[in-house]
């Protein structure tokens, strides 16, 4: 047969070839059928009658590279060619005899009509002859019936000596195991023999021939259950068992058992792989032995299939279903096919019809296949198994296919048999084990990736050592995540949209067009509909709604231990699949595998609703964890403070501080992944309305008159009266998904808490005034957050209310000296905290944490030179030159030490004036000059901020002109002045000092150097020009960052130490500066 | 008669204190203590006349300070125990003291109810349960079954078993227990379990929940983290020995069979804010009342973790250890949980939830504004019970 694949060398014998080819083609060669069937059953051989262009096709892309694969093509298109020529000369050969052939047939014509002349002379003669012989038999008529009679005689006796002779041949035969020959015989001798029984003589031969026989039938028997010999051989044997009177049923049995033995073989071989991959590397030396639990039927035959066991080791499954499929579904088939030749479709005499032997060999048949089969499918089921890797799919896919395309064989053969359809089922069962794996693959993924954005969320927070539930840090660790928040988000939901994608498409091979099971009503429907849209994608959705909801479970009691951050992330892509990714996964899955919904399929809104309800549930509940963070600060305020000896309030408490902080970092937590949401009223000019009305008609009435002793009624009443107006004010409600309602919730909570709190407390009179103070600073900042301000201003309302009503001397703080409280708690407490810096960097110790504070005399803060210099100063630092030129007069630099204290001082005073100037001047400004942030109505708040966005004193712009440079140029000279300082002291500067000198000097050069990129920052285009800025450029820049130089005036340093202590420091401060100025 | 409309009652001032009259079992009788800083305290005692819908009043005069929390003798009518907070040059001190009503209350106020409430009559002091040593009182609870002659006193981290003598006119401390542990522990309530003869004592501190045993004075068991945040209030059920019904901050109630504290039996999240109050029926144990600061009030039926889940009554003879079996057996057609009704009398926080000790079918409720709801279980489900 490779003969074919070769170009032909010689023109006869390939002329020969392809008669014969022609020949086999007709079945015209029914002598060789016996032989060829092994060959020919091959579907892969191209010549032969079973060839399967599909599989031939399959088995080369399978086994050929691709190089060969051209070859074969090439060599595929010669072979056409050549045939095609044959063709042509046959054609031409077969149309010349054609038209010699009508030549001859004119000839013969005219031959004929010579021919019927003489005819009629031949009639004539032969009448004659007739005549003749019939005279001559007439007298030859005697004779010629005793010849005949002598040659009956002669038969009959050559009959007779046959007869005698026969034991002999027989015998004869059988040293020549010339068995069919000696059936054969007996055969023709065996009616006679029975007919003639009664004569002794007769019976002699007869008993000869039956001893004989049985003998001959004693070796068939052997012979046959030695099995050794070929399938022919044993068909042949079976064929003459048959005509020998053998009972079929027997041979059937005996026939399948052998047919088994050697499948068993097979099987035995596969079963050895199978465990032998499991074990490979630990016993792959060791001899084999499989248990004689596991294989019963024979030993010896386990030692056959020792060569099976090669140490190949774990073989892939698509290796082991080919060498399943080559061997035991082929082996198989062939034992079919022969019995079948053998048992069923043979010619019947009437004598085995009788016998009914079909329908019995086919029963036996169909119970040997079904056993064998279902061994066959529970190793390849145990492959199967083994299989647990999602990594390669298209190899299985591949190996079931085979397995599938292989048994659709054995349907042919016999039609009635179970064994396809079990077949099938393996492959969908393994398919639906495909699909689990990849659920739980898909699933653990999700987990990891989950684990990994925790990790991350939790990474910056770690670095700021303030772990998420005590809040410590938690809005500088917030803003380092926060960047993070969005983009984590869809990294995580990319990543798990690309997984469930690269899992669909690796599924998607199991609907292949050329996978022959893909393709089949049965496993396509099913597959499609309930495996892959139920179990596979339905189910990961599902599954990820029920992990998130088992967050808010698990966490909910247990305290934070699922960071907030991760709760909204979570609950932000369940809203996302809600919106979007449910439909889009839908889409591509039905658009992939073409779903066709016979099946009831869960549909894509019950999803939807689901995954909206989960995101609903991890949104409350990172409202309640939030929430609780907060409230718990609150409690812990509350609780741990004696409000009955408090001191007067000066001041807001920290904790309302890092209450209104921490919302401000939610808030912007929130504000990355959701969107802003709809506030009952957001115009800048209502909530100002709101505000003074809080903060004058409304507070007077609620709690001005209960502190008159005479009324306790009417505060009762009042405050029913306000609630009956108020509607109830669910705390844990759900919340909607967008940003204000969340913040709205999470400070409902807290403030409901603040105020269960107090009510369970007892307060003096400062400590009323304290939680005025507090509610009011409350008042001031987290109106912004909420959906509806009255929302906050009555829990306020509230929390004073009732600690009015908790208070043993309830007299309250004026409103105007909250709001001066509230308000000046900055104005006033910068100024002196650079004060304090400077004055602690002078003492001794210089440690910020001594106590008491080193307290200046109020003396030293006061020099009349400070007054002028002062306002020379500022004005000094438009231009070092002119600084120079005092050098020049001989102004003592080093003097400006002794002068620190008052210079702050005056600076400090120098930017109170200046900010009042500016709050006044911006009341004559036009509306539009003015800046968005400073205009509450607050008159402090705005005098902090700033009402005009940019005063100008003619094109003079005073914001621009005092950003940078009085600030830093200040900042300089302080430092220089220190250097001075320190070469009158010491003689020369120190190293340190120099050091600072120059490096501060350089970053200042280069701000002032790069001065237009100021004007893109946030102070310029969005700050007012207030209290805060002005101070901040003309009090803290020069005197704060001037503290180094001072330091060391006041500290000389070893060189080495200080520079090491230095470096980071002036890192670190250059850093927050530029964030200063650039941010 | 109106069957399911409430009556409404208003105190002046605010309140957090309400008790039933336990002694007494003819009467539906609610005990409320005012808190006011400014003004005398109060006790109002609020007689509801069931058959004409209407409330009888009396107020007595506690002029020791505000009160906090309140109990009543289940011996003597007449006496009680309240938890009030002194204040002193500028300190806050929670005492507690064993009262007396003055007798001639009740033919008074049926003279004239006016004149009553115009001149309040002043409690009489039978002695103070001086704890001072050990800290602040948060509550003071009775025997449940005895003869009103032992008390406990939750003092901060000290549970106090006092003994009242010469009719109750003084108080011995008999024996003490102190909760030991990191921080300063503080009990915020308790309760006396009715059963094992009264040997057993439930108390709540932070998240914790600890039952004693007062005979060693000792602690059997404690339900770390029961809830997620604060525990408010404790009850246990009156029938079935080991069930014990918790509510706090977490805004949830949990039942709990303390024989298994590594998980409640079963857990209810109806309210929206925390959850002040839980009383259990005295007679029929599924029918659970909460209170909240959300301003509800939530009575719910809670059948599969009752004794008596079909509405029969078990006799409590009957119970014995394998009574869920039993009973799991005679469920046939288990009835849900469900909340029979949620009540929104109240515009404020609602602090304090009571039982009638006289009806069953009755109970009060009072928010921190003063005022006090009377309400029926709904006929429906009295009679479902009942039939």
């Amino acid at each position: 047969m490779s003969s074919a694949t070769t170009p032909p060398d010689s023109d006869p014998s390939r002329r020969r070839q392809v008669h014969s080819m022609l020949k086999m083609y007709y079945g015209l060669n029914e002598e060789g059928k016996c032989t060829e069937q092994g060959e020919s059953l091959d579907p892969c051989d191209i010549n032969g009658p079973h060839f399967d262009p599909e599989i031939y096709l399959n088995k080369l892309r399978q086994e050929c590279s691709l190089g060969e694969l051209m070859d074969h093509e090439t060599c595929m298109v010669k072979q056409i060619r050549s045939l095609d020529s044959d063709m042509q000369t046959l054609v031409y050969e077969n149309y010349n005899k054609f038209i010699s052939a009508t030549d001859t047939i004119r000839k013969m014509k005219n031959d004929f009509k010579k021919m019927e002349d003489e005819m009629d002379c031949l009639s004539a003669n032969m009448t004659a002859i007739t005549e003749f012989s019939a005279r001559i038999s007439g007298t030859l008529q005697d004779q010629h019936t005793q010849i005949t009679k002598l040659s009956g005689v002669h038969t009959l006796l050559r009959k007779l000596q046959f007869l005698f002779e026969l034991p002999a041949r027989l015998n004869k035969c059988l040293e020549l195991q010339a068995y069919a020959q000696a059936v054969n015989a007996h055969r023709k001798a065996r009616c006679v023999l029975q007919q003639y029984s009664h004569m002794p003589s007769f019976r002699g031969i007869q008993d000869d021939c039956h001893v004989i026989m049985e003998q001959l039938a004693q070796q068939l028997r052997q012979k046959f259950r030695d099995g050794g010999s070929s399938a022919r051989d044993l068909s042949e044997c079976v064929e003459l068992l048959l005509q020998l009177d053998e009972p079929a049923e027997e041979l059937c049995d005996k026939f399948i058992s052998h047919a088994q033995s050697r499948l068993e073989a097979d099987l035995q071989g596969l079963e050895a792989e199978l465990k032998d991959s499991p074990v490979a590397d630990t016993s792959a030396a060791s001899t084999h032995k499989p248990s004689p639990g596991l294989n019963p039927v024979s030993p010896s035959k386990s030692s056959t299939s020792n060569p099976f066991l090669s140490p190949t080791g774990g073989t892939d499954i698509l290796e082991f279903i080919d060498r399943g499929c080559n061997e035991f579904v082929s082996s198989l088939c062939l034992v079919i096919a022969s019995y079948q030749e053998l048992f069923i479709n043979r010619p019947q005499d009437g004598e085995l019809a009788l016998k009914n032997i079909p329908e019995m060999a086919n029963g036996k048949l169909h119970v040997f296949v079904d056993t064998l089969a279902a061994r066959y499918f529970s190793l390849v089921e145990r492959r199967i198994q083994e299989e647990k890797g999602v990594g390669d799919n298209s190899l299985l896919v591949r190996a079931l296919d085979r397995f599938h395309r292989r048994l659709q064989a054995i349907t042919k053969l016999l039609p009635g048999s179970p064994v396809p359809s079990q077949g099938t089922e393996i492959v969908v069962r393994a398919a639906r084990e495909r699909i689990k794996q990849y659920l739980l693959a898909l699933q653990t993924f999700y987990h990891d990736s989950l684990t990994d954005v925790r990790q991350a969320l939790a990474a910056p927070r770690l670095t700021v050592g303030g772990a998420c539930t005590s809040g410590g840090g938690a809005l500088a660790a917030s803003k380092d995540a926060q960047p993070n928040l969005s983009e984590l988000l869809t990294s995580l939901s990319n990543f798990i949209l690309n997984q469930l994608k690269s899992v669909l498409a690796s599924v998607h091979l199991f609907t292949a067009k050329d996978i022959t099971f893909s393709n089949k009503p049965y496993f396509r429907g099913e597959f499609c509909s309930q495996g892959v849209r139920e179990g596979l994608v339905v189910s990961f959705i599902k599954f990820i709604c029920q992990s998130s909801r088992q967050y808010c479970e698990s966490a909910g009691d247990r305290g934070g231990s699922t960071p907030p951050a991760l709760l909204l992330l979570l609950s932000r892509l369940c809203l996302d699949y809600e919106t979007s990714t449910i439909s889009y996964i839908f889409t591509l899955t039905d658009e992939q595998f073409l779903v066709q919904h016979h099946t009831p399929v869960t549909p894509v809104t019950a999803l939807c609703a689901e995954a909206r309800e989960a995101a609903q549930k991890l949104l409350n509940h990172y409202v309640k964890v939030q929430g609780l963070i907060i409230s718990q600060m609150l409690r812990k305020s509350v609780e741990t403070r004696d409000w009955v000896n408090t001191i007067e309030p000066r001041n807001v408490r920290a904790v309302m501080k890092r209450v209104v902080e921490d919302t401000t970092s939610i808030d912007v937590q929130v504000g990355l992944l959701y969107e802003e949401g709809v506030r009952k009223a957001h115009s800048s000019d209502s909530s100002k309305r709101t505000f003074s009305v809080y903060s004058s008609s409304r507070q007077q009435i609620r709690y001005a008159p209960s502190y008159t002793p005479s009324a306790p009624m009417d505060t009762n009443l009042l405050s029913n009266i306000h609630k009956l107006f108020s509607e109830r004010i669910d705390i844990f409600s759900p919340v909607e998904f967008n940003k204000v309602s969340v913040l709205t919730g999470i400070i409902k909570i807290s403030l409901k808490t603040f105020l269960e709190c107090v009510r369970l407390r007892t307060f003096g009179r400062y400590g009323l005034q304290q939680i005025q103070v507090d509610c009011h600073y409350l008042q001031m900042y987290l109106w912004r957050f909420v959906s509806d301000e009255n929302l906050v201003h009555f829990l306020l309302d509230e929390i004073v209310g009732s600690a009015a009503h908790r208070c043993l001397d309830p007299s309250p703080m004026e409103q105007s000296v909250i709001e001066v409280i509230c308000a000046t708690c900055i104005p006033v407490f910068l100024p002196l905290t650079v004060l304090y810096l400077l004055s602690v960097c002078r003492s001794p110790a210089a440690s910020v944490l001594q106590w008491p504070p080193p307290l200046t005399p109020a003396a030293q803060l006061w020099d009349p030179l400070a007054v002028v210099l002062v306002a020379g100063f500022h004005s000094l630092c438009i231009t070092v030159a002119l600084l120079l030129l005092c050098l020049g007069l001989g102004m003592p630099l080093g003097y400006l030490f002794e002068l620190v204290l008052p210079l702050a001082v005056c600076a400090i005073a120098l930017s109170y004036l200046l900010s009042m100037y500016l709050y006044i001047r911006s009341f004559w400004a036009p509306k539009y000059a003015l800046s968005l942030g400073g205009n509450t109505g607050n008159p402090l708040y705005d005098f902090f901020i700033g009402r005009e966005l940019n005063p100008r004193i003619g094109d003079f712009d005073l914001k621009y002109f005092c950003e940078l440079r009085p600030g830093l140029i200040g900042w300089v000279v302080i430092n220089l002045g220190m250097l001075m300082k320190e070469v009158e002291l010491r003689g020369s500067p120190s190293l340190a000092m120099l050091l600072v000198n120059v490096f501060q000097l350089l970053y200042v050069t280069d701000a002032l150097w790069n001065e237009e990129a100021v004007l893109t920052t946030m102070d310029i285009v969005h700050d007012g020009f207030g209290f805060m800025l002005a101070f901040g450029d003309l009090a803290w820049v020069p005197f704060t960052y001037g503290l180094q130089a001072m330091f060391l005036v006041v500290h000389p340093q070893p060189e080495l130490d200080i520079i090491f202590f230095e470096g980071p420091t002036l890192r670190k401060i250059s850093s927050e500066e530029t964030q200063h100025t650039k941010v | 008669m109106e069957d399911d409309t409430p009556v409404i009652y208003g105190l002046e001032f605010q309140a957090r204190a309400l008790t039933a009259q336990t002694a007494e079992t003819d009467a539906i009788r609610f005990l409320v203590g005012t808190q006011s800083l400014k003004f005398d305290n109060q006790i109002h005692i609020i007689d509801f006349d069931d058959e004409n819908n209407m409330i009888n009043k009396n107020v007595l005069l506690h002029d020791a300070g505000e009160i906090w929390h309140m109990s009543t003798s289940p011996a003597d009518k007449g006496v009680l125990t309240t938890c009030y907070n002194k204040t002193s040059e500028s300190r806050v001190l929670t005492c507690a003291a064993v009262w007396r009503m003055p007798p001639e209350w009740e033919s008074g106020s049926h003279e004239s109810p006016d004149d009553s409430s115009n001149n309040p009559q002043t409690l009489e002091l039978l002695c103070h349960l001086d704890n001072t040593a050990h800290g602040s009182v948060a509550c003071v609870l009775w025997e449940p079954m005895g003869d009103g002659k032992r008390v406990i006193s939750l003092a901060d981290n000290h549970v106090l078993l006092s003994d009242l003598q010469e009719s109750s006119s003084k108080a011995t401390i008999s024996s003490s227990a102190t909760l030991e542990g990191k921080g300063q522990l503080k009990f915020t309530t308790g309760k006396w379990s009715p059963h094992h003869n009264c040997t057993q004592v439930a108390t709540a501190n932070d998240t914790a929940i600890r039952g004693w045993d007062l005979r060693s004075m000792s602690q059997m068991y404690c339900i770390e983290n029961a809830h997620g945040q604060l525990v408010r209030d404790l009850d246990f059920n009156p029938n079935k020995q080991y069930y014990l019904a918790s509510c706090g901050d977490d805004c949830k109630v949990k039942f709990w069979d303390v024989r298994h504290i590594n998980e409640p039996v079963k857990c209810l999240e109806e309210h929206s804010h925390w959850v002040w109050s839980v009383r259990y029926n005295h007679s029929h144990d599924q029918l659970v009342l909460t209170g909240s600061s959300d301003s509800r009030l939530i009575l719910s039926n809670m059948v599969s973790i009752s004794s008596e889940p079909f509405g029969h009554l078990v006799d409590d003879d009957d119970l014995s250890d394998n009574e869920e079996t039993q009973q799991d057996e005679k469920v046939k057609e288990p009835l849900q949980d469900s909340i029979i009704a949620t009540y929104e009398e109240h515009e404020d926080s609602v602090y304090a939830v009571e039982w009638s000790a006289a009806d069953p079918w009755l109970f009060a409720s009072l928010s921190y504004d003063g005022r006090l709801v009377i309400n029926r279980v709904p006929r429906a489900i009295k009679y479902r019970i009942l039939l």
